[in-house]
């Protein structure tokens, strides 16, 4: 039989629950509702506090950077990290605390935003979301006074770094350009004595190299990777020929084009690829990049287009071994004779990683290590370590003075580099386009037919979806 | 002394006299409670409050000011078909089909493991140790080498198809195949458990009961339905349901073995909930297709929990 105290006793024991619970829930939802921040002083979203002449004492004070991860030439990375931290230090007197992340970039954008923490200075993707997000300080003209100025840069980086004008959140630290790149040993073989400078070229050439019987193909794509291998890029060099684009301008608030005319021949040009001129290897329909590149080290691929330097290691270490070069995009539409009217030739679409200064980081100091990071030592150092591009005139001739013959046409694409769009919308964009090829391949696979209207569908749901998310 | 009756001992319960301990068993218990209030309450109903509201990349620095939406997230998420990852309807039926067929085609195959195993013969031990390898190399071990076996031409599941004159060079990565070789990793990935638990079950049916089978003259299949299948019905249900919430809520398997966004044959709900969150950074909708599936997983749990009061009626 219970007793009344009994029942007073658990009424006492569940109103002490329920009390230390109500705390510990208040305590957290302040915690998630605050704008806190570790060290810093700019304000939320806004202009940063102004430039210092850089000789103001930071003495004590540690400021986190966050790098990529260390994927390869370890000891590289970090004699070029030391080497930066070490002049930060001799210039400010503050050290440099080095972290890494495993998570991807929106993952740890949202953190950011939603938290107001993480590291003072990280490394990231130009893109018009970040920007739009109020997460990362907007730099002004003292600030950009600070680094040494807008005009030690190329002048297109800057278009990536915010909207038309400024401002910009983005300090640029390298540039990673793409070509296209063949195998010279099929190409000698074919009888192919130089590069296609037409897209109508780049078909007839790779028709002379395929040999299915010994799985060698003219080139290759990889349309169901939807991860890795960013598939809108074959479309922004395509459809710019076409004289057409993805987005209509570069700005922040800009609606896609994605279901145009010129991007809707883009797409059934690249698809062409397999199911009419029969240039791709047929399991390629599944492929991931990685195994695309692996491919094309081991020699059973005649050229693919828009890859980046950094691919070299794998390449010599294939059976390709060094009978590969670089060269630039073919820039004349199929079937046409000179580019149509409104038709371009981009280079190679601007690709560049930046720093960004957490609205809660201590802005000054931050600025200290931009500055360090774009002098011509450390940016020559980076392209030494990464095979990354300069983003800086200085370093930039530099570079080219002693790159080798093989990447000069990495330096011939820079001048007529065109940026990726600015757009908000942008990045959901770019995920949506590569969800598209997939399901296009998909079609493929399952149906072994792809039809015009087909890709003109998968362009109008996407382009749909695109601006329902804007 | 009675026979039954501890001496000396408090006895929880409703009784007076040397009853209840007191306080200290509720308060020992209170930090853990406390702990999951706030690892796991709170943050389903943030989930449940946010799925109300439009937070995305504009309003996520101030979600709690984001506006109010109602509804609209939800019916957005369950009907619309443009998105990458179709929509959460679809994931809601793909997630089912492939936790349903998971279950169906595993748990046999888990209780044969242990049958196998139960009795003892030569290198018993080492047989009991090999089942669990498939259970104990991680999912996303599992998933990488999942996806080189399919790849059509070159994986060896093709080829070893295109040997026997099954298939030639079948694209089991896209299209309707993919949810076939996502079920048959998963299939292969978690049969051991199954296996463990009906193993330990098979450990305490009394050989009694196996001699009376054969005294009536039963045989292999008579003792396996009447003995041993009663015997481990309670751990059976239990494998089942667990094992259906696993699949459920399995991301790394889609995620790894297929791009992201995966082809939508395998497009599961924790799949459009990532998608939605990380990639289409709308948080909002995200949230609503996480309600939908806790709305989901509760399926499962409720049937176990109805079929454990059942049990626990029929027996008292």
């Amino acid at each position: 039989m219970t007793t009344t105290s009994n029942y007073m006793r658990r009424g006492l024991r569940r109103r002490k629950v329920a009390a230390v619970s109500t705390a510990m829930a208040t305590l957290l939802l302040a915690a998630c509702g605050s704008g806190g921040g570790t060290s810093g002083a700019a304000s939320n979203g806004g202009a940063a506090t102004g430039g210092g002449s850089g000789s103001q004492s930071f003495k004590g004070q540690t400021l986190t950077v966050e790098l990529l991860p260390i994927t390869i030439d370890a000891k590289g990375y970090n004699a070029y990290h030391n080497a930066m931290a070490k002049a930060f230090f001799k210039a400010t007197g503050a050290r440099v605390k080095y972290v890494t992340t495993s998570e991807s970039s929106t993952e740890q954008f949202a953190q950011i935003e939603a938290t107001h923490t993480g590291p003072d200075v990280l490394l990231k993707a130009e893109d018009g979301q970040a920007f739009a997000s109020g997460a990362f300080v907007h730099l002004t003209a003292a600030d950009w006074k600070v680094l040494g100025g807008t005009k030690q840069l190329y002048p297109v980086q800057l278009e990536a770094c915010g909207p038309k004008g400024g401002p910009y959140d983005e300090v640029p630290m390298y540039n990673v350009p793409y070509v296209m790149v063949y195998n010279t040993k099929l190409f000698k073989k074919a009888g192919i004595t130089s590069p296609p400078t037409t897209w109508t070229q780049y078909v007839k050439d790779a028709e002379k190299i395929n040999d299915p019987s010994a799985g060698i193909y003219g080139t290759g794509f990889d349309p169901s990777d939807t991860q890795n291998s960013d598939n809108w890029k074959i479309a922004f060099y395509l459809s710019a020929n076409y004289g057409g684009a993805l987005y209509a301008d570069h700005d922040l608030g800009n609606t896609p084009t994605i279901d145009s005319a010129p991007v809707q021949k883009a797409y059934e040009f690249w698809y062409d690829w397999y199911t009419k001129y029969h240039i791709v290897n047929p399991a390629s329909l599944s492929w991931q990049e990685p195994q695309l590149q692996a491919a094309f080290a081991a020699g059973k691929i005649g050229m693919l287009p828009a890859v980046k330097s950094q691919y070299e290691p794998l390449y010599n270490s294939g059976a390709i071994g060094h009978n590969y070069a670089f060269a630039t995009m073919p820039s004349v539409p199929y079937g046409m004779n000179s580019l149509p009217p409104g038709g371009t030739a981009p280079g190679s679409f601007l690709s560049q990683d930046g720093l960004y200064i957490g609205t809660y980081a201590p802005v000054k100091l931050a600025l200290q290590f931009e500055k360090i990071m774009l002098e011509k030592k450390f940016q020559v150092m980076q392209y030494d370590m990464t095979g990354n591009m300069p983003v800086t005139t200085a370093a930039g001739d530099q570079v080219e003075k002693k790159a080798g013959s093989l990447l000069k046409p990495f330096f011939k694409a820079l001048p007529s580099e065109e940026p990726e769009p600015f757009a908000v919308s942008w990045p959901v964009a770019q995920e949506d386009i590569q969800a598209m090829t997939g399901k296009l391949a998909s079609t493929l696979a399952t149906t072994h037919h792809l039809a015009d209207a087909d890709i003109g569908s998968a362009l109008s749901k996407t382009e749909a979806e695109v601006k329902s998310g804007s | 002394m009675q026979i039954g009756q501890v001496p000396h001992a408090r006895r929880l319960g409703r009784t007076g006299k040397g009853g209840i301990y007191g306080d200290r068993p509720i308060w020992l218990v209170a930090p853990a409670a406390v702990l999951i209030v706030v690892i796991i309450v709170l943050p389903v109903l943030l989930g449940v409050y946010i799925a109300f509201f439009n937070v995305n990349v504009y309003t996520l620095g101030k979600w709690f000011q984001a506006p109010f939406v109602g509804v609209k997230n939800f019916t957005y998420t369950l009907l619309n078909t443009n998105s990458a990852v179709g929509s959460a309807a679809h994931g809601v039926l793909v997630s089912i089909k492939f936790a349903v067929l998971s279950t169906l085609v595993a748990t046999p195959i888990g209780i044969l493991g242990a049958l196998t195993v139960n009795h003892r013969f030569a290198g018993r031990s080492f047989f009991r140790s090999w089942y669990l390898v498939p259970y104990v190399i991680p999912l996303v071990v599992t998933a990488t080498v999942g996806r080189m076996m399919f790849l059509n031409g070159t994986g060896i599941v093709d080829r070893a198809l295109s040997l026997m004159g099954v298939s030639a060079k079948t694209y089991w990565l896209l299209g309707p195949k993919a949810f076939w070789a996502m079920l048959a990793m998963e299939i292969w990935q978690v049969w051991p458990f199954t296996y463990l638990l009906i193993l330990a079950g098979l450990a305490a049916v009394r050989d009694e009961l196996y001699e009376a089978a054969e005294i009536d003259g039963g045989r292999y299949l008579v003792k396996l339905r009447y003995v041993v299948l009663p015997e481990v019905r309670g751990l059976l249900i239990l494998s089942m349901v667990l094992s259906t919430i696993f699949h459920l809520g399995n991301f790394t398997l889609p995620f790894v073995m297929f791009s992201n966004p995966p082809p939508l044959s395998v497009a599961v709900l924790p799949i459009d909930v990532y998608y939605r969150a990380f990639t289409a950074v709308q948080f909002g909708q995200a949230a609503a297709a996480g309600v939908l599936m806790i709305v989901v997983f509760l399926i499962p749990a409720y049937i176990y929990i109805r079929a454990s009061r059942l049990r626990e009626a029929l027996s008292s």
